[in-house]
């Protein structure tokens, strides 16, 4: 074989242009003053801690929506300017849950399949901070079968009337819109083709019902939603009928790209290393390295998708490569870190601050490969791409 | 990508492919050479490709350099041509003209220089058997040394590669001087090594790839089953990874050389290292495991890659050393400084 399946998947080494380069200062100095009152455990939670106010902050900052056109109040910025800004957010333990989604995928779909009205009333919203998306995919019988989902959205005189149940939608209970995937047409045997996607105002909308389910570690982030007769516009169609599966993959294929995916336990790699000793034993440091190691490996990779995606391509397949392998590096470091550090996890306010970091992440990491898209459905979609499948 | 790159992708590939079947790897294993390969690369540039288009080279970057180490490592090469790349661009850095056929590296600090000739005992030099000159590389200075006696303890990898123990006297012909890092030499190796290991890796998946399509077993090919996929894509993720790191390393080592204060080529060599020969174990498990027992056979050509991936892992720093390395640049940048460390 002259050629190798994988001269597909190389992942070419992007190179951040100074430009992107000197964002990072300023995102470090503006994180560093903002995040020092910030509860080590909140930090730890990273893109999962939802705080309204220093989403606000860094929207004044112009730090979110940053790609997206000026015409609608976006910054018109690279995707590797905005890299520079999540990665720095993440390792800091910034608290960006009430940003991320519309930043990372919401706002990018608007722009592309919302209506004039949609993008000039709700893009300014997204980039100052103020606009909180919730993602209705999963249903309680559709969980990685997503296309399999029973949701749905009949046309009325004046709109559409949606029925059914999402699950696992983080922040419903408080976002301001959600972006939703509901069957438009009955007909089962069509699957992917009865699929639409709409924008639902959270704040408008009657006969939607979310009911937080608390995790594992007592967080009630998530929720199920009920929709009992809700009646929402015409114009909530996003893009056109029929269409929501396309919508909802290139959707995914931002959501899994980021560098979100290898990062979630940066900030307890952070605090292991401030608790082991510079003369640690030297298999210590060997597994510490070899941690350092992946980390700027995975880090390449991710860059280099974010290139990919600033040339405007859409790198399905080389982002669930990086999804699969970063899944596995952030799932590990919880555990690994227990291997290497004798002190215990422990429960909020008892211990120090690694401690404190441990017993949370080691709690929520089993999430780590279930959020976005498991690893079961990421090999199928690789399987699928080098041709086996 | 630059044109070159692309020019010497398909060449070299082109030609290994053609030139190194499993019958002539089998033949050139037996024999511990090929002259006919050596002159057939040879012609095409290949161990000259650092050096300047005035010296007759092709003024290749390290990007250059990565594609044709890699296809050295996917074709299994059997004769020191990787060695020779890096012999050449010690030359151009030393700015002298190599003699021909100069591409054993050997380390100062192995060699007794205290005299005008120099002497070595039991010194390891890959095909050492067939070395007529020695580079012998110091911190500061190059010297090459024609050999004027040797015995030769022959040894070979287990991917059997000559690894040779000399002993003898050589001649110093010239001596120049360097402006590099310390230990240059084992750096530079990793990241041959580095290379090598992501092409055999390349090689090992698809051979698994194509094998678990022409395999059927309970009516259908091994590869419709889930659990070979998982495999597959497993290996595909380790593959791109490991081409990843490797070719990112070379990037840096083109920006910023390998100087004594290049600090991000050290930290990018040692971490494509560290994660080349930790992604062995399991890409070499992998491929092995789609194979069945046909990959375990002789007849059936694998282990001319995986045998290699296993001798590389070791060779020039395993994933513990270069771990241990990088552990200890994680541990002085501390909690604040290990991100940096990263990004740099």
């Amino acid at each position: 074989m002259i050629t190798s399946i994988t001269d597909q998947i190389r992942f070419q080494t992007a190179d951040l242009p100074p430009k992107a380069e000197s964002i990072r200062t300023e995102v470090r100095d503006f994180l560093e003053l903002e995040l020092s009152k910030i509860s080590p455990v909140k930090r730890s939670h990273s893109w999962e801690a939802y705080d309204p106010d220093f989403s606000a902050k860094l929207g004044e900052k112009g730090f979110i929506g940053m790609t997206l056109p000026t015409k609608y109040g976006g910054h018109g910025k690279t995707f590797l300017e905005r890299y520079v800004v999540v990665e720095e957010c993440l390792v800091a333990g910034a608290p960006t849950a009430f940003h991320w989604v519309a930043d990372r995928q919401s706002g990018q779909l608007l722009v592309k399949y919302g209506t004039e009205e949609q993008k000039k009333e709700i893009i300014p919203k997204i980039t100052a901070g103020k606009a909180c998306f919730a993602i209705g995919m999963s249903e309680p019988n559709s969980g990685s079968d997503l296309a399999s989902l029973r949701c749905k959205a009949e046309k009325t005189s004046n709109g559409w009337l949606i029925n059914g149940t999402k699950i696992w939608t983080s922040n419903a209970h408080r976002a301001d819109y959600m972006i939703a995937l509901f069957r438009t047409d009955p007909d089962l045997n069509k699957k992917h083709g009865g699929l639409s996607q709409f924008l639902i105002d959270l704040k408008a909308a009657n006969g939607i019902t979310p009911r937080p389910i608390k995790n594992l570690a007592g967080g009630e982030n998530f929720n199920e939603v009920s929709f009992v007769d809700v009646e929402i516009p015409e114009e909530s169609l996003i893009g056109p009928e029929g269409n929501g599966w396309k919508q909802c993959t290139e959707e995914l294929a931002l959501e899994r790209s980021g560098p979100e995916r290898y990062l979630s336990c940066f900030y307890l790699l952070r605090k292991l290393i401030a608790n082991l000793k510079k003369d640690c034993d030297p298999s210590v440091k060997a597994r510490l390295g070899k941690q350092i190691a992946s980390a700027i490996t995975l880090r390449n990779m991710s860059l280099s998708i974010a290139a990919q995606l600033e040339d405007g391509q859409s790198p399905t397949l080389p982002a669930s490569i990086v999804k699969d392998l970063g899944c596995q590096f952030e799932q590990e470091l919880p555990g690994l870190a227990q291997e290497l550090c004798e002190l215990e996890p422990t429960m909020e306010g008892i211990g120090n601050e690694y401690q404190q970091v441990l017993g949370n992440l080691i709690q929520v990491a089993p999430s780590f490969s279930l959020r976005g898209g498991t690893p079961e459905i990421m090999r199928g979609i690789i399987a699928k791409g080098i041709g086996i499948r | 990508m630059s044109e070159l790159t692309d020019i010497l992708q398909d060449s070299v590939n082109k030609v290994l492919h053609e030139k190194l079947t499993w019958d002539s790897l089998k033949s050139i294993e037996e024999n511990a050479w090929s002259e006919d390969l050596w002159s057939e690369l040879k012609d095409l540039g290949l161990p000259t490709l650092f050096l300047t288009e005035e010296q007759g080279g092709m003024n290749a970057s390290w990007q250059d350099a990565y594609v044709v180490l890699r296809a050295c490592g996917r074709f299994a090469v059997p004769i020191p041509i990787p060695e020779a790349i890096i012999a050449n661009w010690y030359a151009r850095e030393a700015n002298i003209q190599l003699p021909d056929n100069c591409w054993a590296l050997v380390d100062e600090k192995s060699i007794d220089v205290s005299a005008k000739d120099v002497s070595f005992n039991d010194v390891g030099v890959p095909w050492g058997r067939l070395a007529n000159y020695l580079l012998i590389i110091g911190d500061n200075n190059l010297r090459v040394a024609e050999v004027k006696n040797k015995s030769v303890k022959k040894q070979e990898n287990i991917g059997r590669d000559p690894r040779d123990l000399i002993t003898g006297e050589a001649k110093i012909l010239e001596e120049a001087s360097i402006d590099l890092c310390s230990n240059s030499l084992l750096y530079l190796g990793a990241l041959q090594r580095s290379a090598q290991i992501a092409g055999a890796a390349s090689m090992a998946f698809d051979l698994a790839v194509k094998y678990s399509g022409e395999r059927e077993q309970f009516g259908r090919s091994l590869s419709k089953f889930q659990a070979i996929q998982h495999y597959l894509s497993d290996l595909a993720g380790l593959v791109a990874s490991v081409d990843a790191i490797s070719l990112a390393a070379c990037n840096t080592l083109d920006s910023q050389g390998l100087r004594k204060n290049s600090h991000n080529s050290l930290k990018a060599i040692a971490a494509a290292k560290c994660q080349s020969s930790d992604s062995v174990e399991k890409i070499s498990r992998l491929a092995h495991q789609v194979h069945g027992a046909i990959g375990f056979t002789y007849e059936y050509g694998l282990h001319y890659v995986t045998r290699r991936l296993w001798a590389w892992r070791s060779e020039f720093g395993s994933s513990n050393y270069w771990g241990e390395f990088l552990g200890d640049l994680a541990l002085d940048a501390g909690e604040n400084g290990v991100w940096p460390l990263i990004t740099k």
